[in-house]
Protein backbone atom coordinates (compact mmCIF):
# COMPACT_ATOMS: atom_id res chain seq x y z
CA UNK A 1 0.00 0.00 0.00
CA UNK A 2 1.27 3.65 -1.19
CA UNK A 3 1.77 5.55 1.81
CA UNK A 4 0.47 8.41 0.12
CA UNK A 5 -3.00 5.93 -0.61
CA UNK A 6 -3.08 5.06 3.35
CA UNK A 7 -3.07 8.41 4.12
CA UNK A 8 -6.32 9.17 2.15
CA UNK A 9 -8.18 5.94 3.32
CA UNK A 10 -6.75 6.73 6.93
CA UNK A 11 -8.48 9.80 6.22
CA UNK A 12 -11.97 8.16 4.94
CA UNK A 13 -11.26 5.81 8.75
CA UNK A 14 -11.12 8.81 10.26
CA UNK A 15 -14.94 10.13 9.08
CA UNK A 16 -15.85 6.67 9.64
CA UNK A 17 -15.32 7.21 13.31
CA UNK A 18 -16.72 10.92 13.43
CA UNK A 19 -19.97 9.70 12.03
CA UNK A 20 -20.40 7.04 14.14
CA UNK A 21 -19.56 9.24 17.30
CA UNK A 22 -22.50 12.04 15.45
CA UNK A 23 -25.00 9.05 15.30
CA UNK A 24 -24.30 8.21 19.35
CA UNK A 25 -24.61 11.77 20.43
CA UNK A 26 -27.61 11.64 17.91
CA UNK A 27 -29.73 13.89 20.66
CA UNK A 28 -32.04 15.11 17.36
CA UNK A 29 -33.43 12.13 17.10
CA UNK A 30 -34.60 11.36 20.78
CA UNK A 31 -38.36 12.94 20.07
CA UNK A 32 -38.88 9.81 18.35
CA UNK A 33 -38.50 7.81 21.72
CA UNK A 34 -42.36 7.84 22.56
CA UNK A 35 -43.76 7.94 18.82
CA UNK A 36 -42.48 4.72 17.48
CA UNK A 37 -43.60 1.42 17.16
CA UNK A 38 -41.53 -1.04 19.33
CA UNK A 39 -39.14 -3.34 17.28
CA UNK A 40 -40.41 -7.25 17.65
CA UNK A 41 -42.79 -5.68 20.13
CA UNK A 42 -40.81 -5.21 23.02
CA UNK A 43 -37.91 -3.06 21.52
CA UNK A 44 -38.80 0.46 22.41
CA UNK A 45 -36.84 3.00 20.22
CA UNK A 46 -34.10 4.05 22.47
CA UNK A 47 -33.20 0.25 22.67
CA UNK A 48 -33.69 -0.40 18.94
CA UNK A 49 -31.63 2.50 17.66
CA UNK A 50 -28.29 0.52 19.61
CA UNK A 51 -29.32 -3.03 18.52
CA UNK A 52 -29.58 -1.25 15.05
CA UNK A 53 -26.10 0.52 15.47
CA UNK A 54 -24.36 -2.57 17.08
CA UNK A 55 -24.85 -4.19 13.52
CA UNK A 56 -23.45 -0.69 11.81
CA UNK A 57 -20.51 -1.00 13.89
CA UNK A 58 -19.69 -4.47 12.87
CA UNK A 59 -20.20 -2.89 8.93
CA UNK A 60 -18.27 0.11 9.80
CA UNK A 61 -14.91 -2.03 11.48
CA UNK A 62 -15.01 -4.25 8.31
CA UNK A 63 -14.89 -1.36 6.23
CA UNK A 64 -11.80 0.06 8.32
CA UNK A 65 -10.43 -3.12 8.19
CA UNK A 66 -10.90 -3.35 4.28
CA UNK A 67 -9.18 0.54 3.99
CA UNK A 68 -6.53 0.81 6.25
CA UNK A 69 -5.44 -2.35 7.92
CA UNK A 70 -3.41 -4.35 5.75
CA UNK A 71 -1.75 -7.74 7.08
CA UNK A 72 2.19 -6.84 7.48
CA UNK A 73 4.82 -8.56 5.36
CA UNK A 74 6.55 -11.22 7.50
CA UNK A 75 9.73 -9.46 7.41
CA UNK A 76 8.63 -6.92 9.06
CA UNK A 77 7.66 -9.52 11.85
CA UNK A 78 10.76 -11.28 12.74
CA UNK A 79 12.35 -10.30 16.06
CA UNK A 80 14.63 -7.63 16.01
CA UNK A 81 18.11 -9.05 17.10
CA UNK A 82 20.34 -8.03 19.26
CA UNK A 83 22.61 -6.30 16.37
CA UNK A 84 19.44 -3.90 15.94
CA UNK A 85 20.67 -0.04 15.77
CA UNK A 86 19.27 1.31 19.23
CA UNK A 87 18.79 4.77 19.82
CA UNK A 88 19.44 6.32 22.88
CA UNK A 89 18.65 9.80 22.70
CA UNK A 90 15.86 11.34 24.68
CA UNK A 91 15.90 9.75 27.48
CA UNK A 92 18.49 9.23 30.49
CA UNK A 93 21.16 7.35 27.92
CA UNK A 94 21.74 4.85 29.96
CA UNK A 95 22.06 1.12 28.41
CA UNK A 96 19.56 -0.66 26.91
CA UNK A 97 17.83 -3.14 30.10
CA UNK A 98 14.55 -3.90 28.15
CA UNK A 99 13.69 -5.77 25.03
CA UNK A 100 15.99 -5.90 21.71
CA UNK A 101 16.53 -2.15 20.89
CA UNK A 102 14.86 -0.49 23.72
CA UNK A 103 16.92 1.97 25.84
CA UNK A 104 14.77 2.89 28.66
CA UNK B 1 -31.31 -29.17 49.30
CA UNK B 2 -31.05 -26.11 47.85
CA UNK B 3 -27.89 -25.25 49.53
CA UNK B 4 -26.38 -28.25 48.77
CA UNK B 5 -27.04 -28.13 45.18
CA UNK B 6 -25.92 -24.63 45.14
CA UNK B 7 -22.89 -25.39 47.23
CA UNK B 8 -22.10 -28.84 44.84
CA UNK B 9 -22.40 -26.53 41.31
CA UNK B 10 -20.09 -24.24 42.82
CA UNK B 11 -17.47 -26.80 43.89
CA UNK B 12 -17.73 -28.40 40.69
CA UNK B 13 -17.49 -24.84 38.15
CA UNK B 14 -14.14 -24.56 40.84
CA UNK B 15 -12.63 -27.60 40.36
CA UNK B 16 -13.18 -26.89 36.58
CA UNK B 17 -11.53 -23.83 37.09
CA UNK B 18 -8.34 -25.16 38.61
CA UNK B 19 -8.07 -28.03 36.57
CA UNK B 20 -7.86 -25.78 33.44
CA UNK B 21 -5.36 -23.88 35.29
CA UNK B 22 -3.48 -26.53 36.42
CA UNK B 23 -3.21 -28.21 32.92
CA UNK B 24 -2.64 -24.51 31.35
CA UNK B 25 0.28 -24.42 33.96
CA UNK B 26 2.07 -27.62 33.14
CA UNK B 27 2.16 -26.77 29.27
CA UNK B 28 3.39 -23.16 30.02
CA UNK B 29 7.45 -22.91 29.73
CA UNK B 30 9.20 -21.42 32.58
CA UNK B 31 10.04 -18.01 30.37
CA UNK B 32 8.42 -14.26 30.97
CA UNK B 33 7.36 -14.63 27.37
CA UNK B 34 5.40 -17.23 27.72
CA UNK B 35 4.00 -17.07 31.80
CA UNK B 36 2.95 -13.89 31.12
CA UNK B 37 1.86 -13.43 26.96
CA UNK B 38 0.84 -16.94 26.25
CA UNK B 39 4.17 -16.97 23.92
CA UNK B 40 2.15 -14.58 21.66
CA UNK B 41 0.06 -17.70 20.13
CA UNK B 42 -3.38 -16.48 21.03
CA UNK B 43 -5.89 -17.58 18.75
CA UNK B 44 -9.21 -15.46 17.32
CA UNK B 45 -11.72 -16.88 19.63
CA UNK B 46 -9.11 -17.05 22.52
CA UNK B 47 -8.05 -13.11 21.92
CA UNK B 48 -11.63 -12.63 21.79
CA UNK B 49 -13.08 -14.03 25.20
CA UNK B 50 -9.63 -13.32 26.96
CA UNK B 51 -10.63 -9.46 26.00
CA UNK B 52 -14.17 -9.74 26.27
CA UNK B 53 -14.75 -11.89 29.84
CA UNK B 54 -12.32 -9.27 30.90
CA UNK B 55 -13.89 -6.30 30.02
CA UNK B 56 -17.14 -7.41 31.55
CA UNK B 57 -17.26 -6.63 35.24
CA UNK B 58 -20.01 -7.36 37.88
CA UNK B 59 -21.26 -3.74 36.97
CA UNK B 60 -22.52 -5.17 33.93
CA UNK B 61 -25.02 -7.30 35.56
CA UNK B 62 -25.33 -5.21 39.21
CA UNK B 63 -24.69 -1.45 38.27
CA UNK B 64 -25.83 -1.21 35.03
CA UNK B 65 -28.91 -3.00 35.66
CA UNK B 66 -29.75 -1.21 38.67
CA UNK B 67 -29.57 1.94 36.15
CA UNK B 68 -31.40 0.66 34.16
CA UNK B 69 -34.17 0.29 36.21
CA UNK B 70 -33.93 4.05 37.27
CA UNK B 71 -33.23 5.53 33.98
CA UNK B 72 -35.11 3.36 31.60
CA UNK B 73 -34.40 2.20 27.82
CA UNK B 74 -31.61 4.97 27.46
CA UNK B 75 -29.33 3.33 30.11
CA UNK B 76 -28.28 1.07 26.83
CA UNK B 77 -26.81 3.48 24.79
CA UNK B 78 -25.58 5.49 27.97
CA UNK B 79 -23.54 3.07 29.11
CA UNK B 80 -22.79 1.14 26.57
CA UNK B 81 -23.22 2.80 23.27
CA UNK B 82 -20.47 4.81 22.39
CA UNK B 83 -18.33 1.21 23.31
CA UNK B 84 -19.56 -1.01 20.57
CA UNK B 85 -17.82 1.01 18.28
CA UNK B 86 -15.12 2.51 19.95
CA UNK B 87 -13.82 0.21 21.54
CA UNK B 88 -13.15 -2.14 18.49
CA UNK B 89 -11.79 0.85 16.35
CA UNK B 90 -9.14 1.19 19.31
CA UNK B 91 -8.27 -1.87 18.91
CA UNK B 92 -7.56 -1.04 15.45
CA UNK B 93 -6.23 2.70 15.93
CA UNK B 94 -3.89 1.83 18.90
CA UNK B 95 -3.81 -2.30 19.42
CA UNK B 96 -2.78 -3.39 16.15
CA UNK B 97 0.43 -1.00 15.69
CA UNK B 98 1.32 -1.46 19.21
CA UNK B 99 0.61 -5.21 18.42
CA UNK B 100 3.17 -4.82 15.17
CA UNK B 101 5.68 -3.40 17.61
CA UNK B 102 5.83 -6.05 20.23
CA UNK B 103 6.00 -8.95 17.91
CA UNK B 104 9.03 -6.76 16.44
CA UNK B 105 11.03 -5.82 19.52
CA UNK B 106 9.56 -7.50 21.78
CA UNK B 107 7.60 -5.28 23.80
CA UNK B 108 4.79 -6.75 26.13
CA UNK B 109 3.66 -4.14 28.49
CA UNK B 110 2.42 -0.06 27.94
CA UNK B 111 5.62 0.94 29.90
CA UNK B 112 7.50 -1.27 26.96
CA UNK B 113 6.18 -0.14 23.84
CA UNK B 114 5.59 3.73 24.87
CA UNK B 115 8.90 3.77 26.61
CA UNK B 116 10.32 2.16 23.12
CA UNK B 117 8.71 4.35 21.04
CA UNK B 118 9.89 7.59 23.01
CA UNK B 119 13.64 6.10 23.71
CA UNK B 120 12.68 7.12 27.28
CA UNK B 121 13.11 6.00 30.68
CA UNK B 122 11.06 8.43 31.95
CA UNK B 123 7.60 7.82 30.16
CA UNK B 124 8.52 3.96 30.96
CA UNK B 125 8.03 5.17 34.27
CA UNK B 126 5.22 7.42 34.04
CA UNK B 127 2.74 4.81 32.56
CA UNK B 128 4.04 1.71 35.09
CA UNK B 129 3.12 4.35 38.14
CA UNK B 130 0.10 5.84 36.73
CA UNK B 131 -1.14 2.08 35.17
CA UNK B 132 -0.48 0.75 39.06
CA UNK B 133 -2.09 3.53 40.48
CA UNK B 134 -5.30 3.60 38.36
CA UNK B 135 -5.61 -0.20 38.54
CA UNK B 136 -5.23 -1.11 42.15
CA UNK B 137 -8.40 0.40 42.94
CA UNK B 138 -9.93 -1.02 40.39
CA UNK B 139 -9.27 -4.20 41.19
CA UNK B 140 -10.10 -4.00 45.11
CA UNK B 141 -13.51 -2.25 43.68
CA UNK B 142 -14.17 -5.75 41.13
CA UNK B 143 -13.29 -7.81 44.51
CA UNK B 144 -15.79 -5.60 46.53
CA UNK B 145 -17.99 -5.26 43.71
CA UNK B 146 -17.99 -9.30 43.10
CA UNK B 147 -18.14 -10.33 47.06
CA UNK B 148 -21.59 -8.21 47.69
CA UNK B 149 -23.24 -9.72 44.67
CA UNK B 150 -21.73 -13.54 46.01
CA UNK B 151 -23.32 -12.58 49.26
CA UNK B 152 -26.89 -11.01 48.17
CA UNK B 153 -27.40 -13.74 46.22
CA UNK B 154 -26.61 -16.93 48.37
CA UNK B 155 -29.17 -15.28 50.28
CA UNK B 156 -27.03 -14.56 53.31
CA UNK B 157 -25.98 -18.09 52.93
CA UNK B 158 -21.92 -16.53 52.28
CA UNK B 159 -20.82 -13.56 54.41
CA UNK B 160 -19.13 -10.95 52.97
CA UNK B 161 -15.64 -11.85 53.89
CA UNK B 162 -15.86 -15.72 52.77
CA UNK B 163 -17.24 -14.20 49.24
CA UNK B 164 -14.31 -12.04 49.15
CA UNK B 165 -11.61 -14.87 50.12
CA UNK B 166 -13.21 -17.48 48.05
CA UNK B 167 -13.20 -15.10 44.50
CA UNK B 168 -9.01 -14.12 45.43
CA UNK B 169 -8.60 -17.08 46.64
CA UNK B 170 -9.78 -19.60 44.02
CA UNK B 171 -8.26 -16.87 41.19
CA UNK B 172 -5.01 -17.13 43.13
CA UNK B 173 -5.05 -20.74 42.70
CA UNK B 174 -5.77 -21.30 38.70
CA UNK B 175 -3.82 -18.11 38.24
CA UNK B 176 -0.78 -18.24 40.34
CA UNK B 177 0.07 -22.25 38.44
CA UNK B 178 -0.72 -21.06 34.49
CA UNK B 179 -0.08 -17.47 33.83
CA UNK B 180 -1.78 -15.86 30.68
CA UNK B 181 -2.09 -18.98 29.08
CA UNK B 182 -4.66 -20.54 31.55
CA UNK B 183 -6.01 -17.51 32.26
CA UNK B 184 -6.98 -17.23 28.87
CA UNK B 185 -8.61 -20.81 28.95
CA UNK B 186 -10.34 -19.59 32.00
CA UNK B 187 -11.54 -16.57 30.11
CA UNK B 188 -13.25 -18.60 27.19
CA UNK B 189 -14.97 -21.20 29.89
CA UNK B 190 -16.51 -18.16 32.53
CA UNK B 191 -17.01 -15.69 29.06
CA UNK B 192 -19.07 -18.78 27.45
CA UNK B 193 -20.81 -19.81 30.74
CA UNK B 194 -21.97 -16.28 31.62
CA UNK B 195 -23.01 -14.98 27.73
CA UNK B 196 -25.41 -18.42 27.20
CA UNK B 197 -26.43 -17.87 31.02
CA UNK B 198 -27.22 -14.60 30.96
CA UNK B 199 -29.46 -15.50 27.57
CA UNK B 200 -31.30 -18.24 28.99
CA UNK B 201 -32.14 -16.14 32.11
CA UNK B 202 -33.71 -13.31 29.97
CA UNK B 203 -36.11 -16.11 28.57
CA UNK B 204 -36.64 -17.12 31.99
CA UNK B 205 -37.84 -13.40 33.47
CA UNK B 206 -39.24 -12.66 29.76
CA UNK B 207 -41.38 -15.99 30.36
CA UNK B 208 -42.60 -15.57 34.12
CA UNK B 209 -43.58 -12.30 33.17
CA UNK B 210 -45.53 -12.89 31.11
CA UNK B 211 -43.81 -12.83 27.99
CA UNK B 212 -41.63 -10.31 26.68
CA UNK B 213 -44.06 -7.94 24.71
CA UNK B 214 -46.74 -8.08 27.98
CA UNK B 215 -43.58 -7.09 30.22
CA UNK B 216 -43.05 -3.97 27.63
CA UNK B 217 -46.34 -2.99 27.53
CA UNK B 218 -46.48 -3.16 30.81
CA UNK B 219 -43.81 -0.74 31.41
CA UNK B 220 -45.17 1.50 28.69
CA UNK B 221 -48.26 1.71 30.45
CA UNK B 222 -47.11 1.93 34.26
CA UNK B 223 -43.90 3.81 33.79
CA UNK B 224 -43.72 5.68 30.06
CA UNK B 225 -41.01 7.76 31.30
CA UNK B 226 -38.89 4.88 30.95
CA UNK B 227 -38.90 5.20 27.39
CA UNK B 228 -38.05 8.31 26.87
CA UNK B 229 -34.38 9.46 27.31
CA UNK B 230 -34.94 13.28 27.35
CA UNK B 231 -37.04 12.52 30.92
CA UNK B 232 -34.05 11.02 32.61
CA UNK B 233 -32.26 13.78 34.39
CA UNK B 234 -29.18 11.42 34.30
CA UNK B 235 -29.37 10.98 30.91
CA UNK B 236 -29.02 14.80 29.89
CA UNK B 237 -27.07 15.54 27.16
CA UNK B 238 -23.90 17.22 29.05
CA UNK B 239 -24.06 13.91 30.57
CA UNK B 240 -24.13 11.66 28.07
CA UNK B 241 -21.68 13.65 25.70
CA UNK B 242 -19.21 13.55 28.76
CA UNK B 243 -19.39 10.03 29.10
CA UNK B 244 -18.14 8.80 25.66
CA UNK B 245 -14.88 10.00 27.24
CA UNK B 246 -14.73 7.83 30.11
CA UNK B 247 -15.38 4.14 30.08
CA UNK B 248 -15.24 3.67 26.25
CA UNK B 249 -11.94 5.05 25.46
CA UNK B 250 -10.35 3.90 28.42
CA UNK B 251 -10.69 0.41 27.78
CA UNK B 252 -7.76 0.23 25.61
CA UNK B 253 -5.81 1.94 28.17
CA UNK B 254 -6.52 -0.88 31.32
CA UNK B 255 -3.15 -2.87 30.89
CA UNK B 256 -4.78 -5.88 31.34
CA UNK B 257 -6.70 -5.82 28.02
CA UNK B 258 -4.09 -3.78 26.55
CA UNK B 259 -1.84 -7.11 27.04
CA UNK B 260 -4.06 -9.34 25.95
CA UNK B 261 -3.93 -7.50 22.13
CA UNK B 262 -0.34 -7.77 22.43
CA UNK B 263 -0.31 -11.45 22.64
CA UNK B 264 -2.30 -12.29 19.58
CA UNK B 265 -0.96 -14.45 16.92
CA UNK B 266 -1.40 -12.68 14.16
CA UNK B 267 -3.08 -9.83 13.05
CA UNK B 268 -5.93 -11.55 11.16
CA UNK B 269 -6.85 -12.90 15.00
CA UNK B 270 -7.06 -9.04 15.97
CA UNK B 271 -9.28 -8.21 12.81
CA UNK B 272 -12.21 -10.96 13.67
CA UNK B 273 -12.11 -9.51 17.30
CA UNK B 274 -12.83 -5.73 16.50
CA UNK B 275 -15.91 -7.91 14.18
CA UNK B 276 -17.26 -10.04 17.31
CA UNK B 277 -17.00 -7.02 19.91
CA UNK B 278 -20.07 -5.26 18.97
CA UNK B 279 -22.72 -7.99 18.62
CA UNK B 280 -21.04 -9.28 22.45
CA UNK B 281 -21.29 -6.11 24.04
CA UNK B 282 -24.61 -4.90 22.66
CA UNK B 283 -26.02 -8.61 23.30
CA UNK B 284 -24.58 -8.52 27.17
CA UNK B 285 -25.68 -5.43 28.21
CA UNK B 286 -28.69 -4.95 26.31
CA UNK B 287 -29.72 -8.86 28.38
CA UNK B 288 -28.82 -6.65 31.23
CA UNK B 289 -30.89 -3.09 30.43
CA UNK B 290 -33.73 -5.44 29.71
CA UNK B 291 -33.62 -7.07 33.16
CA UNK B 292 -33.37 -3.51 34.64
CA UNK B 293 -36.36 -1.87 32.88
CA UNK B 294 -38.65 -5.17 33.84
CA UNK B 295 -37.72 -5.05 37.13
CA UNK B 296 -38.94 -1.61 37.51
CA UNK B 297 -42.55 -2.87 37.10
CA UNK B 298 -42.05 -6.52 38.26
CA UNK B 299 -40.02 -5.53 41.59
CA UNK B 300 -41.30 -1.40 42.40
CA UNK B 301 -40.82 1.01 44.41
CA UNK B 302 -36.69 0.44 44.78
CA UNK B 303 -34.37 3.54 45.75
CA UNK B 304 -30.84 4.45 45.22
CA UNK B 305 -28.56 1.49 45.56
CA UNK B 306 -31.30 -1.24 46.29
CA UNK B 307 -31.98 -0.79 42.25
CA UNK B 308 -28.63 -2.65 41.98
CA UNK B 309 -29.91 -5.96 43.50
CA UNK B 310 -32.57 -5.86 41.07
CA UNK B 311 -31.77 -8.86 39.22
CA UNK B 312 -31.09 -11.42 42.12
CA UNK B 313 -34.39 -9.76 43.14
CA UNK B 314 -35.98 -10.98 39.81
CA UNK B 315 -34.63 -14.31 40.52
CA UNK B 316 -35.49 -14.78 43.48
CA UNK B 317 -38.79 -13.87 42.94
CA UNK B 318 -40.01 -15.17 39.53
CA UNK B 319 -38.08 -17.90 39.06
CA UNK B 320 -36.81 -21.45 41.03
CA UNK B 321 -34.17 -21.73 43.11
CA UNK B 322 -32.08 -23.60 39.96
CA UNK B 323 -32.18 -20.29 38.52
CA UNK B 324 -30.40 -18.66 41.31
CA UNK B 325 -27.87 -21.07 41.04
CA UNK B 326 -26.86 -20.24 37.73
CA UNK B 327 -27.46 -16.48 38.53
CA UNK B 328 -24.18 -16.99 41.27
CA UNK B 329 -22.50 -19.22 38.38
CA UNK B 330 -22.89 -15.58 36.04
CA UNK B 331 -21.93 -13.45 38.45
CA UNK B 332 -18.49 -15.51 39.78
CA UNK B 333 -17.93 -16.19 36.12
CA UNK B 334 -17.95 -12.35 35.28
CA UNK B 335 -16.07 -11.44 38.19
CA UNK B 336 -13.80 -13.98 38.08
CA UNK B 337 -12.45 -13.49 34.87
CA UNK B 338 -11.67 -9.89 35.31
CA UNK B 339 -9.95 -10.32 38.61
CA UNK B 340 -7.56 -12.80 37.24
CA UNK B 341 -6.77 -10.94 34.40
CA UNK B 342 -6.18 -7.91 36.83
CA UNK B 343 -4.17 -9.67 39.16
CA UNK B 344 -1.80 -11.02 36.64
CA UNK B 345 -1.61 -7.81 34.97
CA UNK B 346 -0.57 -5.51 37.97
CA UNK B 347 2.01 -8.65 38.43
CA UNK B 348 3.32 -8.45 34.82
CA UNK B 349 4.08 -4.96 35.29
CA UNK B 350 5.91 -4.76 38.47
CA UNK B 351 8.00 -7.65 36.84
CA UNK B 352 8.70 -6.54 33.50
CA UNK B 353 8.76 -2.78 34.38
CA UNK B 354 10.30 -2.57 37.39
CA UNK B 355 12.07 -5.63 38.88
CA UNK B 356 13.24 -6.80 35.34
CA UNK B 357 15.10 -3.85 34.39
CA UNK B 358 17.14 -3.46 37.78
CA UNK B 359 18.09 -6.83 38.64
CA UNK B 360 19.55 -9.65 36.23
CA UNK B 361 17.16 -12.98 37.17
CA UNK B 362 17.10 -15.73 34.81
CA UNK B 363 13.85 -16.12 33.31
CA UNK B 364 12.81 -18.86 36.26
CA UNK B 365 13.72 -16.90 38.77
CA UNK B 366 11.41 -13.88 37.14
CA UNK B 367 8.22 -16.37 36.75
CA UNK B 368 8.95 -17.33 40.35
CA UNK B 369 9.21 -13.91 41.20
CA UNK B 370 6.13 -12.77 39.70
CA UNK B 371 3.86 -15.75 41.31
CA UNK B 372 5.00 -14.35 44.61
CA UNK B 373 3.99 -10.14 43.68
CA UNK B 374 0.70 -11.75 42.31
CA UNK B 375 0.54 -13.49 45.56
CA UNK B 376 0.95 -10.48 47.67
CA UNK B 377 -0.79 -8.23 45.32
CA UNK B 378 -3.81 -10.30 45.72
CA UNK B 379 -3.49 -10.25 49.62
CA UNK B 380 -3.10 -7.12 49.85
CA UNK B 381 -5.98 -6.39 47.85
CA UNK B 382 -8.00 -8.79 50.02
CA UNK B 383 -7.22 -7.01 53.37
CA UNK B 384 -8.14 -3.52 51.59
CA UNK B 385 -11.59 -5.09 50.29
CA UNK B 386 -12.38 -6.33 53.63
CA UNK B 387 -12.09 -2.57 55.20
CA UNK B 388 -13.78 -1.02 52.28
CA UNK B 389 -12.78 1.86 52.54
CA UNK B 390 -14.94 5.03 51.18
CA UNK B 391 -11.61 6.41 49.10
CA UNK B 392 -11.07 3.62 47.33
CA UNK B 393 -14.42 3.86 45.45
CA UNK B 394 -13.91 7.20 44.84
CA UNK B 395 -10.60 6.67 43.36
CA UNK B 396 -11.84 3.56 41.47
CA UNK B 397 -14.59 6.22 40.01
CA UNK B 398 -12.37 8.44 38.93
CA UNK B 399 -9.98 5.75 37.31
CA UNK B 400 -11.40 5.29 34.34
CA UNK B 401 -11.41 8.85 34.21
CA UNK B 402 -6.90 8.96 34.19
CA UNK B 403 -6.67 5.81 31.91
CA UNK B 404 -8.63 7.79 29.45
CA UNK B 405 -6.73 10.76 29.44
CA UNK B 406 -3.59 8.52 28.77
CA UNK B 407 -4.99 7.52 25.24
CA UNK B 408 -4.06 10.62 23.46
CA UNK B 409 -0.37 9.95 24.44
CA UNK B 410 -0.42 6.73 22.89
CA UNK B 411 -2.47 7.50 20.04
CA UNK B 412 0.27 11.07 19.23
CA UNK B 413 2.75 7.94 19.81
CA UNK B 414 1.75 5.36 17.21
CA UNK B 415 0.74 8.12 14.63
CA UNK B 416 2.79 11.50 14.83
CA UNK B 417 6.33 10.97 13.92
CA UNK B 418 7.41 14.34 15.38
CA UNK B 419 5.86 13.29 19.15
CA UNK B 420 8.89 13.75 21.64
CA UNK B 421 9.15 12.49 25.20
CA UNK B 422 8.64 16.29 26.69
CA UNK B 423 5.38 16.32 25.21
CA UNK B 424 4.31 12.79 26.35
CA UNK B 425 5.77 13.31 29.90
CA UNK B 426 3.87 16.48 30.37
CA UNK B 427 0.81 15.32 28.48
CA UNK B 428 0.69 12.26 30.97
CA UNK B 429 1.43 14.60 34.46
CA UNK B 430 -0.32 17.74 33.72
CA UNK B 431 -3.63 16.62 32.89
CA UNK B 432 -3.65 13.75 35.67
CA UNK B 433 -3.17 16.11 38.55
CA UNK B 434 -5.76 18.64 36.97
CA UNK B 435 -8.02 15.86 37.17
CA UNK B 436 -7.05 14.92 40.54
CA UNK B 437 -7.46 18.94 41.49
CA UNK B 438 -11.13 18.93 39.90
CA UNK B 439 -12.08 15.86 41.78
CA UNK B 440 -11.25 17.00 44.70
CA UNK B 441 -13.02 20.33 44.25
CA UNK B 442 -9.89 22.44 44.39
CA UNK B 443 -11.33 24.14 40.86
CA UNK B 444 -14.33 25.92 40.46
CA UNK B 445 -16.98 23.75 38.90
CA UNK B 446 -17.06 26.17 36.24
CA UNK B 447 -13.82 25.55 34.45
CA UNK B 448 -14.98 22.46 33.14
CA UNK B 449 -17.76 24.27 31.09
CA UNK B 450 -20.74 22.43 32.50
CA UNK B 451 -19.18 18.78 31.02
CA UNK B 452 -17.56 16.16 33.47
CA UNK B 453 -13.62 16.78 34.10
CA UNK B 454 -12.67 14.00 32.08
CA UNK B 455 -13.53 15.95 28.44
CA UNK B 456 -11.46 18.98 29.26
CA UNK B 457 -8.38 17.10 30.46
CA UNK B 458 -8.66 14.58 27.27
CA UNK B 459 -8.38 17.71 25.15
CA UNK B 460 -5.72 19.37 27.31
CA UNK B 461 -3.43 16.05 27.10
CA UNK B 462 -3.89 16.46 23.50
CA UNK B 463 -2.66 19.97 23.17
CA UNK B 464 -0.52 19.73 25.36
CA UNK B 465 0.75 16.59 23.65
CA UNK B 466 1.46 18.84 20.34
CA UNK B 467 2.14 21.51 22.07
CA UNK B 468 5.13 20.56 24.25
CA UNK B 469 6.60 18.19 21.23
CA UNK B 470 6.43 21.39 18.86
CA UNK B 471 8.52 23.56 21.38
CA UNK B 472 11.46 20.97 22.16
CA UNK B 473 13.61 19.39 19.95
CA UNK B 474 12.36 16.61 17.50
CA UNK B 475 13.22 12.53 18.13
CA UNK B 476 16.14 12.07 16.32
CA UNK B 477 15.62 10.14 12.58
CA UNK B 478 17.08 7.23 13.73
CA UNK B 479 14.60 6.70 16.32
CA UNK B 480 11.39 7.75 14.21
CA UNK B 481 12.50 5.04 11.52
CA UNK B 482 12.52 2.35 13.96
CA UNK B 483 8.61 2.83 15.36
CA UNK B 484 7.44 4.22 11.99
CA UNK B 485 9.43 2.13 9.12
CA UNK B 486 6.89 -0.85 10.63
CA UNK B 487 3.71 1.01 9.65
CA UNK B 488 3.98 1.45 5.99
Amino acid sequence: MKKSGFKFRFGLVLLIAAAMFALHNSFWLWPLDGRLPFLFGFMPFAFSYYVFYALLAVAAMALVIKLAWPDPPERLLEPAGEAEPAPSTGGSGRPPTGPPGLTL
Amino acid sequence: MSTSLSLGVVAVYTLVLIIIGFYGGKITRKTREDYFMAGRGLGSVAVFMALFATNITAFTIIGHAGFAYQAGYGAYGYVIGWSIFITPFTYYLVGYRSWLLGKRYGYATQPQVFGGIFNSRAVSALFLVLLLYYTLPYLVVSIIGGSLAFATISGGAVSYELAALFIVGVSLLYTVPAGMRGTVWTDIFQGSLFLVVAVLLLLAVANALGGFSAVTARVAQENPALLMRSLSPSLAPPNWFSFTFTNSIAVIVFPQIFTRLLASRSSRNLKRVTLFYPVALAAIFGVSTLLGVWGSVAVPGLAGKEADNIVPMLIHRYLSPVWMILGLLVILAIVKSSIDSQLLTVSHLVTEDFVTPYFRLSPERAVLLGRVILVVFAAAAYYIALARPAAILAIAAFAFSGFSIMLPVMIAALYWPRANWYGACAALLLPAVLLHLWYLGLLPAWTTFGLMPVVPAFFLAAVIMVAVSCLTPAPPPAQREKTFALFL
